[in-house]
């Protein structure tokens, strides 16, 4: 996330519909869906 | 990293707090630390009756999904402001909050204003002035005020809107910036009573935006995904992305500013304007009737009058 410019606290990652924390190591393969948590208001 | 409490695989890692949780236990830990906080508050009790205003987003409906599972006796509330060009914002998310509302046999009460009112929030954007600069502004204004007519009409106690602290915090920044003593001034998360305004409470204000993303992905609450398409150039969206980036290189700013900002409330740093109850009783609009401070017509009634 850090070396795309995306905010651990603006974003959850869900890998395989679970929620996984940012610490985590993620496979080559694997499916990350970055979900925006900042919304207008 | 693992949960504090069981050692189980952590789901949700909050620096602020130097807290990370399994599923289980976040699911136990948000709604006590919001029922903490409506408490600490004195916002309601549950022998109120409890009106949550609710969007079809990820704030509202786990607002209401916690103020359900604490056992609050709640009803909810949609406004559809018609904006449905494009990617059908407002019928998506009334959807959502149906959907949300059947599952567990709650009552949501829905507002339609262009049915209401003659016209939707871009047709009354395109037509004023003020909507055509400030979108957000008018539409919070309309909000407000049918919000207000709703719970006061239907004799609720209490009225919850869902604004979380990355809400609250940029709108701190904005008026702190701007000195709005005013503003500053009405910031707390309880606004009390007064003659023709009900009770109107924050229960999520010291809640992160991210901790009620995640509480909504992990109860499985479908909820809309999409942004307003009139927020994308929003104040409140610059003054945000600011405080993300302090908040991530010191973890809490966000959280400090906003409770250091009650403290100082409490301390009577932003004085409030005092009117008595005679006062207030008489600045009533001759034609809706709610308050207003503006000598004749109220602001909403005004916008549809130009019509």
């Amino acid at each position: 996330m850090k070396e795309n410019h995306i905010y651990a606290s603006t974003h959850l990652a869900v890998r395989y519909g679970e929620l996984i924390t940012d610490d985590e190591m993620v496979k080559p393969g694997d499916l990350i869906e970055l979900i925006p948590v900042i919304s207008g208001g | 990293m693992r949960c504090r409490k069981c050692g189980e695989k952590a789901v949700i890692n909050m620096r602020q707090h130097r807290l990370s949780l399994c599923k289980q236990h976040y699911l136990e830990w948000l709604p006590n630390h919001v029922l903490k906080f409506i408490e600490k508050h004195e916002m309601f009790s549950k022998h109120d009756r409890i009106l949550v205003a609710v969007s079809g987003g990820k704030d509202s409906l786990a607002l209401w999904d916690i103020l359900w599972k604490l056992g609050f006796h709640t009803e909810g509330f949609y406004i559809n402001l018609g904006i449905d060009a494009e990617i059908a914002y407002s019928n998506r998310s009334m959807k959502f909050a149906h959907e949300f509302a059947n599952k567990r046999n709650l009552t949501l009460h829905i507002a339609d204003i262009k049915r209401e009112y003659g016209e939707s929030i871009p047709e009354i954007t395109t037509r004023t002035r003020r909507g055509r600069e400030k979108p957000c502004s008018l539409c919070g204004l309309i909000k407000r005020h049918i919000m207000n007519r709703f719970a006061l009409d239907g004799q609720y106690d209490i009225l919850v809107t869902a604004h979380n602290l990355d809400d609250e915090a940029a709108i701190l920044l904005a008026n702190t910036l701007d000195w709005s003593l005013e503003f500053l001034a009405r910031g707390e998360p309880v606004l009390p009573s007064k003659p023709g305004f009900l009770k109107k409470v924050k229960p999520f204000c010291r809640t992160y935006e991210r901790e009620a993303a995640a509480y909504a992905i992990l109860r499985n609450i479908d909820y809309m995904p999409d942004e307003c398409p009139f927020s994308i150039d929003s104040k409140q969206l610059y003054y945000k992305k600011y405080l993300n980036e302090w908040e991530e290189k010191r973890p809490g700013t966000k959280l400090r500013f906003y409770l250091n900002y009650l403290k100082a409330i409490a301390q009577g740093a932003f004085p409030a304007r005092q009117e008595s109850a005679e006062q207030l009783a008489q600045q009533r609009c001759p034609q809706c009737g709610q308050p207003t401070n503006t000598g004749s017509f109220c602001a909403f009634c005004k916008l549809f009058d130009e019509t």
